[in-house]
């Protein structure tokens, strides 16, 4: 009865596909959908690099960039998506990411007559191709493209200043109390590997393993790389901590730098910088400016 | 009050209005404003559009859940409180839902995913921990107060242990599932898991209704129980079968929602006295409006933003716990 | 009909209990009939209120048998024994937050059979119950605002109030004052007279037992001693013997019963 409701009220698009997404559920979307939503951060940049950010018509609670979007109407964070606002906002497509979004949120919108392309995003060098097929299906094909190529461009760069480098033993910060780490099965592990980096916490099987110090010092990281949002005093006090720490930043030859977390762990359109940002960390001897990146 | 048809008739029927009244409150309240003109409209069955399907879709199935959910809660923390004799004893206290919810991720994680299933293995964590608690209580002769709780919260502290060891090793897929148990969210509610819950509902709680007056006998005391004519074993037997199997299936469709059975079966008796006849359909009924206002609450006060419905139950609950242990003793009970 | 007086109601033989390889009750035997008061006296753990678990079937019998109306004990459900055969226990264990009047009413339990709510009789046993108790002006009062003595004729008051037709009571007098032993003692005696109910009472009243109970059976370590009208039993040599206490016996006035005073003697060492 409701969902009758739905198929009635929805914006009636000249034409609508059936297509598969990353889940390979079947989705009949919008040839031109007109009104769409985010689930996560990352897929709202994604829309606005699409040059669709007027089409968007709500966000999740954290989805910052770029700064028009926070002008969004919020529908809740992105873990306990708020099903009755995306239903008022009457969205014609949904995007949605498998590992941020809660299942029953997902079905519950598609059961109610919503279409919702979920994502999979596990492997940064599959992310271009990802995209381009976002602006296929949101309606921006040219822009999609455009992403796509920008990154792959991003990528081949990172891969030839990097070219023939042995890779460094890093240690990922995701957090310092607890120390929480990237483990494989990580988009960040593989963003890792990307960057010439040669992940300490590779032999836990956690995603996102905790360890403990011992194991730190026995794994020997050249470099240590804090993932943050923190700036200022915040930041700087982080980075004093790991730069003293006993047996760990105290070595000789250890690097502590920090990268920004919304880099590298929003599968969006700032992917791209966010390896570069890694990579320069880890063999910064790359990227020195005056000797062009040659060693 | 004395129990007859008459007042238990009575006392039902005012409950199932303000039953019903938490029902429209629930309705009308949410993140998308209602207008009452929409609402009426909606109840004629003339409203579509987007209002519509927040209004018949969203809204209507997750307050019917927690209406069961709440009644179901309700009825196990009433009986439990008869049985052991203790005002205190409450599924979520005794560590009751911590073994369903226990079962219910084992269920996940074994990736039998289907609700009877789930609801199953939910079960058999009940009934285990409602043994263990007693033969725990029982080894120190009398069921007091402090054992019981303190048994409860280590079997709970053991359960969150176990459930945290399972979402360190889990992949992150299944994480959501599972932290889900956790909080008890009513969220993902949808009438499938109504037209499930609503059978075990009235079943169990007409069953543990059937029983009122040997509840009656038995918060005397089993020897008092036994001499005036109680089968006192074979009764508890059946009561926490019942229990658990409501505790189970409730925990594994809303994870774990602490302190309603605590909070809804006392403030009946403050009103209503005692007598289980009384008692039980009061709780009931009350314990449906109770989490139906709860979770009006839990998806409005920081909207568009939404709170476990298990945060506002035990924000109520917990002091109210430290207050009734204050008083124990006091003339209510 | 069978002559009320001639019918044993309750018989018990050869009773045995054991606990934790003790022996507790040993070869006890005992016959209860309309309208007998039966008294059991013994001094501590000499097993009187194991003898009065083993006679209403809540403990289980080591050895012997139990008769009621004529049937072994095992063959009826609790609700069937709860009909004709009422226990008021030593502990007078109450529902908290239920007044008087409901808890009395309560104790109709096993004649309601599938009724769940009370009808006119129940009403009228439980009000008769209650007037017999001199309860009937704290009917509304909750069990957590009774006295001790006001607790343990609330609970006879439950019991009579399914009007068994064999009761057995386990101290029913001990937080009582004169005045209501008295009472309990004398309604006790009226309806064993008036309505043929059988009655086995555990108490350590001497004289109390000895002064409304027909019969007496003196208990020591878990076997009979003596049995038989207070005279014979209540006697300084069975007393010193069952007791290890020096007492003088002389006549009660009112009825001409036996009394035991107790001599401060020095106790016989060992």
């Amino acid at each position: 009865m409701a969902l009758a409701w739905v198929l009635l009220w929805a914006p009636l698009t000249a034409s609508a596909r059936v297509v598969k997404d990353e889940m390979g559920r079947q989705v009949q979307v919008p040839d031109a959908p007109r009104r769409l939503i985010g689930l996560t951060p990352s897929l709202t940049e994604v829309l606005f690099a699409l040059g669709l950010g007027d089409r968007t018509v709500g966000a999740t609670t954290w989805a910052d960039y770029p700064a028009t979007a926070r002008r969004l109407p919020r529908v809740g964070a992105y873990i306990s998506p708020n099903l009755e606002k995306i239903v008022s906002l009457a969205p014609d497509l949904v995007l949605a990411n498998r590992e941020g979004n809660p299942p029953w949120a997902v079905n519950k919108l598609a059961a109610l007559g919503i279409a919702v392309y979920v994502t999979v995003p596990a492997d940064p060098l599959k992310l271009p191709a990802g995209l381009e097929r976002l602006g296929d299906i949101c309606g921006a094909p040219a822009a999609g493209r455009q992403l796509a190529s920008q990154m792959r461009a991003q990528f081949v760069e990172v891969a030839r200043r990097l070219k023939g480098v042995k890779p460094r033993a890093t240690l990922l910060v995701i957090g310092s109390k607890p120390l929480v780490a990237v483990g494989p099965g990580n988009m960040n592990h593989r963003l890792l590997e990307l960057a010439g980096g040669r992940n300490v916490a590779a032999s836990t099987s956690q995603r996102w393993p905790r360890l403990n110090l011992e194991f730190i010092i026995a794994a020997k990281p050249q470099v240590i790389i804090i993932s943050t949002m923190d700036r200022g005093q915040d930041l700087e006090r982080e980075l004093a901590y790991w730069r003293g720490l006993p047996g760990v930043g105290d070595q000789p030859g250890v690097r502590v730098g920090w990268v920004s977390s919304d880099l590298i762990d929003r599968p969006g359109p700032r992917l791209g910088q966010g390896l570069k940002d890694l990579a320069r960390l880890i063999h910064p001897e790359r990227f020195a400016p005056a000797s062009g990146g040659r060693p | 009050m004395r129990a007859t048809v008459r007042s238990v008739g009575l006392v039902c029927l005012g409950l199932a209005i303000l039953v019903l009244l938490a029902l429209l409150l629930g309705l009308w309240l949410g993140t998308v404003s209602i207008t009452p003109g929409q609402f009426w409209d909606w109840l004629g069955g003339r409203l579509s559009g987007a209002p519509a399907v927040i209004l018949s879709d969203l809204r209507l199935p997750r307050l019917l859940l927690a209406a069961l959910v709440g009644a179901c809660l309700s009825l196990c923390g009433a009986v439990f409180q008869g049985i052991l004799r203790n005002p205190l004893a409450e599924p979520f206290i005794l560590g009751v839902s911590g073994g369903a919810a226990c079962g219910a991720v084992l269920a996940l994680l074994i990736g039998v995913a289907s609700l009877w299933s789930q609801s199953l293995l939910a079960f058999g964590g009940a009934v285990g921990t409602v043994f263990l608690v007693l033969a725990v209580a029982r080894r120190r002769g009398s069921l007091e107060t402090s054992t019981l709780v303190l048994t409860g919260v280590m079997i709970n502290a053991f359960f969150t242990a176990v459930i945290m060891f399972v979402i360190a090793t889990t992949t992150d897929q299944k994480l959501h599932a599972i932290l889900f148990w956790l909080y008890g969210d009513l969220a993902a509610a949808n009438l499938r898991q109504t037209y499930l819950l609503l059978p075990v509902t009235l079943i169990g709680g007409g069953a543990i209704f059937c029983f009122a007056r040997h509840l009656n006998l038995l918060s005397a005391g089993d020897q008092a129980a036994a001499a005036l004519g109680v089968a006192v074993e074979r009764v508890k037997l059946i009561l926490f079968l019942i229990v658990s199997l409501l505790v189970g299936v409730t925990v594994s469709l809303s994870g774990l929602i602490g302190f309603v059975g605590l909070m809804v079966p006392h403030l009946v008796r403050i009103t209503l006295g005692h007598d289980h006849r009384l008692l039980l359909p009061a709780a009931g009924l009350f314990g449906a409006a109770f989490l139906m206002l709860a979770d009006t609450a839990a998806r409005t006060v920081i909207s568009p933003a939404a709170l476990p419905v298990g945060v506002v139950t035990a924000a109520l609950g917990a002091p109210f716990f430290v207050l009734l242990l204050a008083k124990r003793g006091s003339r209510w009970w | 009909m069978v002559e009320p007086a001639a019918h044993s109601l309750l018989s018990a033989r050869d009773l045995g209990f054991a606990y934790a390889g003790q022996p507790v009750i040993s070869g006890v035997g005992l016959e209860l009939k309309a309208g007998q008061m039966l008294g059991v006296i013994g001094p501590n753990g000499s097993g009187k209120s194991t003898l009065l678990g083993l006679l209403c079937g809540l403990l289980p019998l080591g050895q012997g048998q139990v008769r009621l109306m004529g049937r072994p004990l095992t063959a009826f459900s609790r609700a069937r024994i709860a009909r004709c055969l009422g226990l008021v226990p030593q502990a007078a264990q109450l529902a908290p937050g239920f007044t008087v009047a409901e808890t009395v009413l309560a104790g109709r339990f096993a004649l309601m059979g599938g009724r769940m709510f009370e009808n006119q009789d129940d009403q009228a046993a439980a009000a008769r119950a209650m007037a017999l108790t001199d309860l009937s002006g704290l009917a509304s009062r909750r069990s957590g605002e009774l006295s001790g003595g006001e607790r343990q004729r609330v609970v006879l008051a439950r019991a009579l109030a399914a009007e068994p037709r064999v009761l057995l009571l386990d101290e029913p007098t001990s937080a009582l004052d004169l005045e209501h032993q008295l009472r309990v003692m004398g309604l006790l005696e009226t309806a064993c007279r008036e309505q043929g109910l059988a009655v086995c009472l555990v108490s350590h009243d001497l004289n109390l037992a000895g002064l409304f109970c027909e019969h007496l059976l003196l208990l020591s370590q878990g076997r009979t001693l003596a049995q038989g009208p207070p005279a014979q039993v209540l006697t300084p040599s069975l007393i010193k013997q069952a007791y290890g206490v020096e007492v003088a016996v002389d006549q009660e006035p009112s009825r001409s019963r036996p009394r035991v005073t107790m001599l401060a003697l020095p106790l016989a060492a060992g």
